[in-house]
């Protein structure tokens, strides 16, 4: 299933939350809403749940979306199930209340916990579990109904190492199976891993939307990186580069930065320093890293 | 539909299946049942005490403390004796004052003290609230005067004996819509405090638990799985039936007590009077529970949704919680005092917030014409539906409402916007 957000606005009061921000999820793939606390992540996804209305369309393969029509899933950002409820009673509940039959609902329920390695705690009360394992519980129960548009905020926080490899395995999974994720996250490490695209939310705007790959590449790519045990004969031995290549030269410990005039000098770099009696260990264009441009794009 | 019977399921078992309310209603019904079983346990433990023979107290031992009489001879304080049962008399000397004093230590329990044929003193340190001595005396002396006239007139003995023995005899008839209202006034009272409860309590549940869910979060999840309304009636159905089926086991079990010692309560008067309940009475309670516990319930469900957390709850129920005790004590005022056909009350019970406990007892105390209960019905009815409404557009801005709970005027704006 396609997901396309057109426009979407919505005011507060006084305040205006969305200005208008528009990007599409694709199935068989996850698409990540990034922002900075208070960007508008949480409205937006909301907006796309239904729990609350304003401006904008939502559309899903085309059409409006019609929520009682489309199985999705969904972990709220503020996660909330029955504390004092057995958990694969409410699990149950859930799924049946999301149109599944009670007999099918249990079998996903167990499927899921096991899944999960959850299953011990099936009769516990939710209240008695920890804080991560409450999460994974959360996020079983938005998984149980098979859905093929799966929403999850904030899914990372506050789950150690070990429990967000199981998520993203699980997330993972989804998309292999074709299913249409979108999730937002400010963990921008593990939005990298598996995101094929990103649209960076500041402000209540679109700021920066697209395929991650391409958003790389999109960046100029004339900043060679040396990586060296000594910087400074390094940075000695790049004075005698032939006029014209070099635009800028930058040191660091054990890094040397080389900001080429064009990027296709950077075969000339490297046959300049095949001459050269300074060592280095390895030789590389820039890319930038998510949290980059993440902090690129939303600094104040 | 079949949202709502899930939603109607969950908070139905939500109660049944709760440990604590499924003993409190054990408790009830065993309390119940000790009640009344009480004469078979009684002969039980008594027929083990009794069986060595009994024969230190006399069984017609006065029981209670020592009176003082002065002023009567010997003959006429028998005559008082014969009358006053429970007392032991014993005739004395002594002047007012002195004995006075002597109930003030503690030597008499009361004194009688008589100044004329028709005049006397009572003194005693506690006038008890069911104290009928000066009755009796009041009634003994002035039999004393009449039998003294007649003999002046030249009246037989027996002639007086027959004149002061006479008694009245009376047969009541009462038309067909009538109540007794001696008769009517236990079960009335004590459906009217079932009524008042079940609501209450059960308003009150419905409140605590759409709050809980708000507090906990479980809500987003909820209203993005199903419509809010099925959610909200769903719970108020669920938690209506859970208490209809509690009452119900409470009152059912009891009559079947009752009924299985239904010798044993032949001379209990009360007892068998609130047992006498007529049919349509009864059902009569369950139109205005059901009726009333919705409306309430409503509100209630409305309210719990636009606190953010568990601990505001109390002071947002406040209000409806008021009205709902203030229609109860306008109702209760009236039934004890046994004019249930005042203004007041004719008022209340056609008001929809009073009308489900007023114009019950109206019903149960006197006969109400069938206009009337059929308007206050009906007005109730269109009522619990506008307020239905109402409530279930507040849940659903209220229920993502955080923070401070929203101003009236906010919640009207929310209403118009949806509207």
């Amino acid at each position: 299933m396609k997901l396309e957000v057109r426009n979407l606005t919505k005011n507060f009061g006084e305040k205006e939350v969305l200005k208008g921000i528009s990007f599409t999820a694709e199935a068989g793939s996850a698409t990540g809403l990034l922002g900075r606390n208070g960007a508008g992540k949480t409205t937006a996804i909301r907006m796309i749940m239904g729990v609350f209305g304003g401006g904008g369309e939502i559309l899903a393969d085309g059409a409006p979306i019609r929520r009682d029509k489309i199985n999705i899933g969904y972990l709220p950002e503020e996660r909330g199930l029955y504390p004092k409820k057995p958990i694969a009673e409410q699990m149950v509940y859930f799924a049946c209340l999301r149109g599944m039959k009670t007999r099918d609902a249990k079998a996903a329920v167990k499927k899921w916990l096991a899944r999960l390695e959850m299953e011990e705690y099936a009769d516990k009360k939710l209240d008695t579990l920890s804080k991560g394992n409450q999460q994974k519980i959360q996020l079983a129960t938005a998984l149980l109904t098979d859905p093929e548009l799966i929403i999850l905020d904030e899914p990372f926080s506050g789950l150690d190492p070990v429990n967000a490899m199981l998520l993203k395995d699980v997330v993972t999974e989804q998309i292999n199976i074709g299913k249409t994720v979108l999730f937002s996250s400010h963990q921008m490490n593990y939005v990298e891993e598996f995101c094929r695209t990103i649209a960076i939310l500041n402000q209540g705007k679109i700021v920066l939307n697209g395929n991650l790959s391409e958003i790389k590449r999109g960046y100029d790519r004339r900043k060679i990186l040396l990586r060296t045990q000594n910087a400074e004969a390094m940075a000695a031995a790049l004075q005698n580069l032939p006029d014209g290549i070099a635009a800028h030269i930058d040191t660091a410990p054990n890094l040397v930065t080389v900001q080429l005039q064009k990027a296709e000098d950077k075969k000339a770099l490297a046959a300049f320093l095949g001459t050269c009696s300074a060592d280095f260990d390895s030789m590389a264009v820039y890319e930038p890293s998510l949290n980059d441009i993440f902090v690129e794009y939303t600094e104040d | 539909m079949r949202h709502f019977l899930q939603v109607f399921r969950f908070e139905f078992f939500n109660y049944a299946k709760n440990k604590v309310f499924i003993a409190i209603t054990l408790i009830l019904v065993a309390a119940a049942g000790v009640v009344l079983f009480f004469p078979q346990i009684q002969s039980v433990f008594s027929a083990e005490e009794s069986s060595p023979p009994a024969q230190e107290q006399p069984a017609d031992e006065p029981t209670g403390g020592v009176v003082a009489v002065s002023g009567l001879t010997a003959e006429e304080m028998a005559g008082l004796a014969a009358a006053l049962t429970d007392s032991r008399l014993q005739l004395s000397e002594e002047n007012a004052d002195q004995l006075q004093a002597e109930v003030a230590n503690g030597t008499y329990e009361a004194a009688i003290v008589v100044t004329g044929e028709l005049s006397y003193t009572y003194i005693a340190e506690t006038l008890g609230l069911y104290d009928m001595t000066t009755a009796v005396v009041d009634e003994y002396l002035l039999n004393r005067y009449r039998a003294t006239q007649l003999t002046s007139l030249g009246a037989s003995t027996e002639t007086i004996e027959t004149v002061l023995g006479a008694r009245v005899e009376s047969t009541i008839l009462q038309t067909e819509n009538g109540t007794d209202q001696m008769q009517s006034f236990f079960y009335t009272y004590i459906l009217l405090l079932a009524l008042y409860m079940a609501i209450l309590l059960y308003g009150q549940f419905v409140a605590t638990s759409v709050a809980t869910e708000k507090s906990s979060r479980a809500m987003e999840l909820l209203i993005t799985s199903t419509k809010p309304k099925y959610l909200m009636f769903g719970k108020i159905l669920g938690t209506g039936s859970a208490g209809l089926l509690q009452f119900i086991l409470i009152f059912g079990s009891c009559f079947v007590f009752y009924n299985l010692n239904k010798d044993s309560w032949q001379e209990n008067e009360i007892i068998q009077s609130i047992f006498n309940i007529p049919t349509d009475i009864l059902l009569y309670a369950i139109l205005f529970f059901i009726l009333g516990y919705f409306l309430y319930a409503f509100m209630y469900g409305a309210l719990g949704s636009v606190v953010s957390k568990l601990e505001q709850l109390n002071l947002a129920v406040l209000p409806v919680t008021f009205l709902f005790v203030i229609a109860f004590t306008v109702v209760v005022a009236s039934l004890s005092s046994g004019d249930t056909e005042n203004l007041l009350i004719q008022i209340c019970s056609f008001v929809p917030f009073t009308s489900p406990m007023a114009m019950f007892v109206r019903i149960a105390m006197g006969s109400v014409p069938v206009w009337q209960i059929l308007l206050s019905v009906g007005i109730l009815v269109l009522s619990t539906i506008a307020v239905g409404f109402a409530a279930a557009a507040i849940y659903r801005a209220g229920v993502l409402m955080y923070g401070k709970p929203p101003k009236l005027r906010e919640l009207v704006a929310v209403l118009r916007e949806k509207a």
